[in-house]
């Protein structure tokens, strides 16, 4: 990657960079229109109309890394799982097969052959989390490749280049990623102010506002007041939608919940509302249910790689010899193509011996999670939203010894549904 | 019926004779296995009874095509189909029915199409204790697994198949001369009237005779001839061991055959890769009908993607055939069908579509580039879409060969396939 130096020291050329900012938030490009259908308490159904299509929200965002979701092709995301946006990782496609073939095939969608909707993420966090060696400074991100060490650094201006390149329907702006369990109360309170200065530099060096768009990306940790803060400037550039990140590092469920919480309620209504890197079922409901609009994670897969499999009851390792004479689906209620073919055992049996037992697993983990936040959504349409969370939530827990965890029950009390 | 022949070798049928020349020599036979398997075909061969790296999904086009299952690899099954089986007669939706096939249905298979029992992986199994106490071993991802004869009518019984072989082990030309020999010997022992009279032979599940040939002995013995004798009503074909023999060997053993029995009308299986060059060479010279085959699936864990055309051009049809040319000449045919290897770099920015006028949903808006850079970044993703290019030609290939067959075109089609298709 190559530098792209922005004198941040220049009083003068930063005026004149708000100016053309604000002129730019006054245009109000935007290449999405989001539609609230009916809401129940802060929870809503929505249509989120795309380049690539429609998108029906909330909705869980599949990982497809470095232009494919490892074992599913997109024969199968689109006929078997009904899926009408993947997620695409700009850090990995950068450095394979990179932007001279992305600009030359003409973006992702045709070099993948998928014709529905893609959200890049900006490659933020995968340089903190992959690369060895990587160092924030006002400028950008240097990092080593973690394929053949090779020294990048990634600014706001470059990732929009490379976001742009990839062509998807959603970018992210570049943030300056820490984790929520920091301690360094400076450290995560300049992270948040460097995330707006940056969502600046996306939006100045954004070229294709009109058929491609940016989020921006709400930090402040786990503490309100920042997150205040960073809602009301991130608000003030318009973007065409939000995202929540900085949360599922490692910090307290409680923390997790009132976080997402607090900027949901901030965040404007009539814009889609985008938590990180959230992908465990309940998860999913419960940010739903508290104002959230999508999500993106890699556990399905990855856990589906490693036998581990969702069902209303929990999650079940498949490689378990209890499994051995199950001739029962994973989830007696799912209509996946696993479920509707294959028996517990034959999965059982299969996982060590065949690699079409991973697609497999692969493909209903995730037609599972599309299908509970369908399942929420049309809740939330039907008015019954009570009924089904409780329902989910207790038949989700039933082999849990303690049952639904109090932070469940907390979060679902501040959604507006009591189970005490 | 279970085999019906449609259309008979040239060699079979009134129009053979003695002046016929060499070059349209044509041993190729239609025939129609079960009522639902047009031949010549290839059956498709399961890991652990599994499509390789493959989900159904994906490929609906070989839903016709008979599944090979491997004894070997499914020999840990069978407890489970018996618990299976229990399972589906307590089950309301299955209990009255006598169509459904257990084992097809545990692997989710279709109901359709053919089920076929194999031995072993070649070199994965041995012979023990010959020739007292036979046994033979199968070495299995998590056991050894040791047995007999009627280890293995249990198995036929348990899994049901609607095709199966004489016991044996498989052979290849890596195997060492004393192993072939007393392998070879040991198919034969292992045909005994006990084990006959006690498979489960009958018009849904039927035998093939396996004979397995050592390259020195150079001929079919005439106990394999007396077996064939004794057992001929039990018999629906024969299932050819013979991979590991060179060409020439292979077909003076086909000719020793078809001079004992000319009219011969059983369904033929070959023991094979299924290589296109390996299959003209045995269904012109050697009237095969059914064959083993893992090409496809193994030229594609190689990154390789099959670059040929299966139509022969309407202008080769009337072109003479070139002297050099006559079915024999694929007894020592070197060629290998054309393919591209799409790990080379040179691939990086070819958007070449993967499989040009394809029917495929998965592969036919797929280019190379991307191909190249799912394998540079080493993703499964590359070896599925593979697979998937690579079967659909090579169905395409049988379909191919079926039709010239038909319009007795089968020597041109070789002449053409193996001058222009292969390298």
């Amino acid at each position: 990657m190559e530098n792209s130096p922005l004198k941040v020291g220049d009083a003068s050329a930063q005026e004149s960079k708000k100016e053309e900012v604000k002129e730019l938030v006054r245009m109000n490009i935007s290449a999405l229109q989001f539609k609230v259908l009916k809401q129940w308490g802060f929870a809503r159904a929505s249509l989120l109309t795309l380049p690539h299509g429609d998108v029906r929200t909330p909705v869980y965002m599949p990982v497809g890394t470095k232009g494919a979701m490892k074992g599913l092709l997109p024969k199968n995301m689109k006929d078997d799982i009904d899926c009408e946006i993947m997620l695409a990782n700009t850090y990995h496609l950068f450095l394979k097969p990179g932007e001279e073939i992305l600009d030359r095939e003409g973006g992702l969608h045709k070099f993948a052959a998928w014709d529905k909707n893609y959200l890049t993420d900006s490659g933020g966090f995968q340089i903190v989390s992959l690369s060895d060696l990587n160092e924030v400074t006002e400028e950008g991100v240097t990092f080593e490749s973690h394929i053949d060490k090779m020294k990048f650094l990634l600014t706001p201006e470059r990732s929009m280049e490379v976001q742009n390149s990839i062509g998807a329907d959603i970018m992210m702006a570049l943030d300056d990623v820490v984790p929520p369990t920091i301690t360094d109360a400076d450290r995560l309170e300049e992270a948040m102010h460097r995330s707006v200065r940056w969502l600046d530099r996306c939006i100045l060096a954004h070229k294709k506002p009109e058929v491609q768009n940016l989020f921006a990306i709400v930090q402040g940790g786990c503490d309100d007041d920042l997150r205040k803060i960073c809602c009301d400037e991130m608000i003030k550039r318009n973007t065409p939608g939000y995202a929540i990140g900085g949360l599922a590092g490692g910090e307290d469920k409680e923390d997790f919940w009132r976080t997402v919480h607090t900027c949901t309620q901030l965040l404007p209504d009539d814009k889609p509302r985008y938590v990180m890197g959230i992908g465990y079922p309940v998860d999913i409901l419960i940010c739903s249910l508290l104002g959230a609009d999508m999500y993106d994670c890699v556990y399905a897969t990855r856990v589906a790689r490693f036998g581990t499999v969702f069902t209303r009851n929990g999650e079940i390792k498949l490689r378990g010899s209890s499994n051995k004479n199950q001739f029962i689906p994973i989830d007696s209620k799912c209509q996946c193509y696993t479920c509707k073919n294959y028996t517990r055992s034959y999965l059982w049996q299969s996982f060590t011996r065949d690699s079409s037992c991973l697609q497999l697993l692969s493909l209903h983990n995730v037609y599972f999670l599309l299908d509970i936040i369908r399942e929420f959504r049309q809740a939330i349409l039907d008015e019954n939203v009570e009924e089904y969370m409780t329902n989910f939530v207790t038949d989700y827990y039933i082999t849990e010894k303690d049952g639904v965890p109090q932070w469940v029950k907390n979060a679902l009390k501040a959604g507006g549904i009591d189970m005490s | 019926m279970f085999f019906k022949i449609l259309t008979p070798s040239k060699e079979d049928s009134s129009e053979a004779t003695k002046e016929e020349d060499s070059s349209t020599q044509s041993r190729a036979r239609l025939g129609m296995l079960k009522n639902k398997i047009p031949t010549p075909a290839y059956t498709f061969t399961t890991n652990s009874g599994a499509l390789p790296g493959i989900i159904s999904t994906n490929c609906p086009d070989i839903s016709h095509l008979p599944m090979q299952l491997v004894l070997a690899d499914i020999y840990h099954l069978q407890e489970i189909i018996e618990e299976y089986k229990k399972f589906l007669s307590e089950s309301e939706e299955f209990k009255e029915s006598e169509e459904v096939k257990p084992l097809m249905k545990y692997l989710n298979h279709s109901q359709d199409t053919i089920s076929f029992l194999t031995m072993g992986i070649a070199g994965e199994e041995k012979v023990n204790g010959h020739p007292k106490d036979m046994r033979m071993e199968f070495i299995q991802k998590d056991s050894t697994t040791r047995f007999q004869n009627e280890d293995y009518i249990k198995a036929v019984k348990t899994f049901q198949p609607d095709l199966f072989m004489t016991p044996t082990h498989s052979i290849t030309g890596k195997t060492s001369k004393k192993k072939r020999e007393r392998a070879v010997k040991a198919s034969r022992e292992y045909i005994t009237p006990d084990l006959v009279s006690n498979l489960p032979i009958n018009e849904k599940s039927h035998m093939l005779m396996t004979i397995s040939i050592e390259e020195s002995y150079k001929m079919i013995s005439p106990i394999i001839y007396e077996k064939i004798e004794e057992f001929s009503s039990s018999i629906s074909g024969y299932f050819f061991n013979v991979d590991s023999l060179k060409a020439q060997t292979r077909y003076m053993i086909f000719n020793q055959f078809y001079e004992k029995y000319p009219e011969d009308t059983k369904l033929r299986v070959l023991e094979s890769t299924g290589n296109p060059v390996n299959v003209l060479e045995n269904l012109l010279l050697n009237g095969i009908d059914l064959f083993e085959a893992r090409y496809p699936i193994d030229i594609s864990e190689r990154n390789l993607c099959l670059d040929i055309q299966t139509q022969m051009p309407e202008e080769w049809r009337n072109e003479e055939t070139k002297e050099e040319f006559t079915s024999e000449s694929l007894l020592s045919c070197v060629k290998k069908p054309k393919t591209l290897d799409l790990s080379d770099k040179a691939f990086r920015k070819d958007s070449t579509v993967l499989t040009e006028g394809s029917d495929c949903p998965a592969t036919n808006s797929i280019n190379r580039s991307y191909i190249y850079h799912l394998l540079d970044c080493n993703e499964m993703n590359a070896t599925i879409l593979l697979t998937l290019h690579n079967l659909e030609i090579y169905n395409k290939f049988f379909e191919a060969i079926r039709l010239n067959i038909e319009s007795k075109n089968l020597p041109k089609y070789a002449e053409w396939f193996i001058t222009t298709q292969c390298e």
